[in-house]
């Protein structure tokens, strides 16, 4: 005799099944992905899923690659998405190129610790990083572009040769002003940079390790 | 009843000889994974993050690779429910349902 719980996930099975059959193909995240309206950098956001409480806002990974193979990696310089302006209220657009060169110093100190850092001529097991920084609000009543209320960012990993894309996330810190209530959070832009940073290496070293680890074979 | 608390056991033993002859670094396959109890799945899982928290490289990050433990051991009980939902979908639980599902993990874990 079937379980009450063995109903429910059926059911639960059900409506996955259905939600998962074939359609239009989109170049917008999921609805479930909240109020996050995309700035257009990744292009096609429909593999892009909500990455959960604490997680990034949308993350992406190809399963089936096999991320033991890399060991370099090119990190292009990180982009100034400029689809709205009102996106980086506040922060002049020499601020938000300085604000850019950071990011991008970020990314090449972390991953440096990990990957050798290439330089132009992608070869096989190359990975190619693409960052933009789309949005930085500054913080209020601060001329200081290192404090801002909210900023963004967007990261695509892909295979340096096929343009394959490998992984992707979109993430935020702060609140954007209208969503922001009582007194807004100040996000330090260096900080938010090395924690992106540092997590995108770790995990993209974490990937390739477990992906070596188990290419190890058994042991009876 | 005996003799059912008997194949109990007895599949218990032969999940633990499963977790105990895969190699630590090995990935699990579904026809092992559903051989394990509730308690040798968690340990199981634990020892996929070992894996990934114990690369030599990764181990260099103190910091961060703690989040990422942290991120990954609060989340155990939520894998093996997935892990389990891999697995029971005969057709598509390849070798890799449960290693795919564990990647998704790791990208998106904070």
């Amino acid at each position: 005799m079937a379980t009450p719980l063995r109903c429910i996930r059926g059911a639960l099975a059900i409506l996955l099944l259905l939600g998962c059959a074939g359609g239009p193909q989109r170049s917008q995240p999921p609805a479930s992905a909240g109020f996050f309206a995309p700035s257009g950098f990744l292009g096609d956001y429909s593999a892009l899923r909500p990455g959960g409480g604490g997680a990034a806002r949308l993350v992406y990974i190809d399963t089936a690659v096999d991320f033991s193979r890399y060991d370099r990696v090119i990190i292009e310089p990180v982009v100034v998405w400029k689809s709205d302006e009102a996106r980086f209220v506040g922060v002049s657009p020499s601020q938000r190129e300085a604000l850019a060169r950071e990011f991008q110093a970020e990314f090449e100190r972390a991953f440096a610790q990990e990957f050798v850092i290439g330089k132009g001529d992608p070869g096989p097991g190359t990975l190619r990083v693409r960052n933009a920084l789309t949005a930085a609000i500054a913080a209020p009543g601060s001329a200081d572009p290192e404090r801002l209320q909210y900023v963004e960012v967007e990261l695509e990993l892909l295979d340096a040769v096929t343009n394959q894309r490998l992984a992707a996330a979109v993430d935020s810190k702060g609140a954007r002003p209208s969503s922001a209530r009582g007194a807004p959070q100040v996000v330090e832009a260096r900080a938010a940079f090395e924690e992106w940073a540092d997590r995108a290496a770790v995990r993209v070293a974490a990937l390739r390790d477990l992906d070596r680890q188990h290419q190890q074979p058994r042991t009876p | 009843m005996r003799h059912l608390r008997a194949r109990v056991s007895m599949a218990g033993v032969a999940g633990l000889y499963v977790v105990a002859a895969v190699n630590p670094a090995a990935a699990i396959n579904c026809r092992e994974w559903l051989l394990l109890d509730a308690a040798q799945k968690e340990a199981a899982i634990d020892e996929m993050i070992g894996d990934v928290l114990g690369g030599q490289r990764v181990r260099q990050y103190g910091v961060n690779r703690g989040a990422l433990g942290r991120c990954l051991y609060a989340r155990v009980p939520e894998m093996a429910l997935d892990f389990d939902d891999a697995c029971s979908d005969s057709r598509h639980a390849g070798m890799q349902a449960i290693e795919t599902r564990f990647k998704t993990y790791v990208w998106s874990c904070d």
